[in-house]
């Protein structure tokens, strides 16, 4: 019973989301569009877990005197300052303390992270693209050609209205026909094997996730 | 002075008293494949003048018009039915006309149209959509092939699996970690669980954490959504139940981070450059922060394991990644970790499905290239 009541939610629910995509009436329509409001809903109160859990484990840092358990202090302060002026700061806008906070520390520090892929880029580039198999020839030879299409210089070297469009007919070339086609491969594949998979959970052949095999 | 203030008069008065054409052909006609409350209405859009724009009224049986919308003559149709901006569209099952007036979309003065009325119609809800005919026919013929394979199973068959590399190489990360005694780190994405990917990411989660608390290995999963983390933990609990050591089953380890995209990337990196796990696995739905976790755990020196099904961070992961499940190979990875015949099944399925579309792509390429689209255009969903 333990695991037959969640599967049988898990049908039911999956169900109807696949029975909805075929039935526009109404009436269906409003009864998926209610689950898909208390499946927000979950996830909405699901935060207070999320919040519960991090007091916890930092907490448990903070107590136990872990290493960097400064940090931890930091967190805690952090969460609980922005959720504080977020609930109880009357106006919200431009120029209240928790916008300010977001956009002059979040901000620029979710910049700086994302600003790291440049360099990861360029160092994951270096090292795939060291020839030293075939494939690794072709992925090289490939890029260079892509590049090179993709840049001005490319098209001043070898221009479109030369021999085979120049760089950039060949980068065209690439990306349209060999590239293209193994994206649409892929993409077959995945499909095909998420629903293998969501079929898998809703028939409950996959019990996993509610725990046990 | 006087003579041309009187003809530009005259020119005002006749051009708003050459009144503009209506609309002609006028129709009516429950809206097809929708769910209810809804009519269109269409008209001869060919002999129309650019600039002229249609004012639709529904009007219902005692004669009560009410305006409906405006819209260009030239787009040739209109519908009358539930929108983002509150309108409810006509009741079902009650009879309305509908009366089209043209007028003019730049000179207010031009006189408008005698109006152009259509017949009676009278909206419905439909029960099934015929436009996804198609796609209910190829998801029947795959469920029967699930279905069929899932009692060949059940009857002793078994199937064979190629081996995937990125699958073993997890078994021999986790020894690796063994030897090591260093943790091992699951990252399962940064999409919700309703995401099909996260939900394939914790299927394969309960089979590691199986193995990482037989070997007694800790498992760190820092996770980005509350919900996943419920999930999360639930499976972590349950695979060191199935490996017989419960115990094993440590809560701090299923840690959130945070639902903000970055931050949780940073917490991530800093766990895997404070705690160095021996094995990074990466499975799940990643965007942007893919690659700053791979070349960080490759910084840190670890093996790594990628498994996506988005297709742009693939080749990040196959650069910076020791093995990388590729598209289907990550939705097969849990079924292949378990061995389990009813499981392993659904991989044959899937692959006759496979040699099923690509004889229809076959198909279907030779015969538009004959001149027949009719075949190919039957594919398109709607």
């Amino acid at each position: 019973m333990k695991r037959f009541i969640p599967w049988l939610l898990t049908f039911i629910a999956g169900a109807a989301m696949i029975i909805d995509y075929f039935v526009p009436h109404r009436v269906f329509g409003s009864i998926t569009a209610e689950l898909k409001q208390w499946g927000l809903i979950v996830v909405a109160f699901s935060y207070i877990l999320g919040v519960a859990n991090v007091v916890r484990i930092q907490g448990n840092k903070i107590s136990r005197r872990d290493p960097d358990w400064l940090n931890s202090i930091v967190l805690v302060v952090s969460l609980f300052t922005m959720a504080g002026l977020g609930i109880f700061h009357k106006h919200q806008g431009e120029g209240t303390p928790f916008i300010w906070l977001f956009d002059t520390m979040y901000d620029p520090l979710s910049a700086t992270m994302f600003a790291l892929l440049a360099f990861f880029i360029t160092s994951a580039a270096y090292r795939a693209f060291r020839a030293r198999s075939t494939q690794a020839v072709l992925l090289l030879t490939a890029a260079i050609l892509v590049m090179l299409g993709q840049v001005p210089v490319g098209a001043a070297i070898w221009g479109p209205d030369q021999l085979l469009g120049g760089f950039p007919g060949i980068k065209d070339w690439i990306m349209d026909v060999p590239n293209l086609a193994g994206k649409r491969a892929i993409l077959m594949g995945a499909a095909l094997g998420a629903i293998s998979t969501g079929l898998r959970v809703i028939l409950g052949l996959e019990r996993a996730h509610l725990g046990g095999n | 002075m006087r003579s041309i203030a009187w003809s530009s008069l005259l020119v005002l008065w006749a051009s708003a008293a050459a009144a503009l054409p209506a609309v002609q052909n006028p129709v009516a006609f429950d809206t097809p494949n929708d769910g209810g409350h809804s009519i269109t209405v269409a008209w001869n859009k060919e002999d129309v003048s650019p600039e002229a724009m249609v004012v639709v009224e529904r009007v219902a049986k005692n004669g009560e018009a009410v305006e409906v919308g405006r819209v260009l003559a030239l787009e040739g149709t209109f519908v009358d039915g539930p929108s983002a901006e509150g309108a409810e569209g006509p009741p079902d099952a009650q009879p309305f006309t509908y009366r089209l007036t043209t007028i003019s979309a730049i000179d207010s003065l031009q006189a408008p149209s005698t109006p152009a009325v259509t017949a009676v119609s009278t909206a419905h809800a439909q029960i099934f959509n015929t436009d996804r005919v198609n796609v209910l026919l190829l998801l029947s013929v795959f469920f029967a092939f699930v279905l069929y394979n899932v009692q060949r199973a059940n009857r002793g068959e078994k199937f064979h699996v190629r081996k995937l590399a990125p699958v073993v190489a997890i078994e021999e990360a986790i020894g690796r970690a063994t030897e090591m005694g260093r943790p091992v780190l699951y990252v399962p994405g940064i999409e919700e669980i309703d995401d099909i990917q996260t939900i394939a990411s914790m299927l394969i989660l309960g089979k590691i954490a199986e193995q990482t608390a037989r070997y007694d290995v800790p498992l760190r999963v820092p996770v980005r959504s509350p919900f996943v983390l419920a999930v999360a933990d639930e499976v972590v609990r349950s695979g060191c139940m199935q490996a017989g050591r419960p115990d094993a089953y440590q809560p701090d380890r299923i840690q959130f981070i945070s639902s903000e995209q970055f931050a949780y990337c940073a917490g991530v990196n800093g766990i895997i450059l404070r705690e160095r796990p021996a094995a990074n696995l990466y499975l799940g739905k990643f965007y942007a922060e893919s690659l700053i976790f791979a070349e960080t755990g490759f910084a840190a020196g670890s093996i790594q394991i990628a498994g996506t099904a988005e297709v742009t961070q693939l080749p990040f992961f196959i650069a910076a990644c020791d093995y990388t499940l590729i598209g289907e190979e990550y939705f097969a990875a849990g079924a292949y970790l378990t061995q389990d015949p009813a499981l392993v099944s659904t991989l044959t399925a899937a692959d006759w499905a496979k040699i099923m579309l690509v004889t229809l792509l076959i198909l279907g390429a030779v015969l538009q290239s004959a001149g027949m689209p009719e075949f190919s255009q039957w594919f398109i969903v709607r």
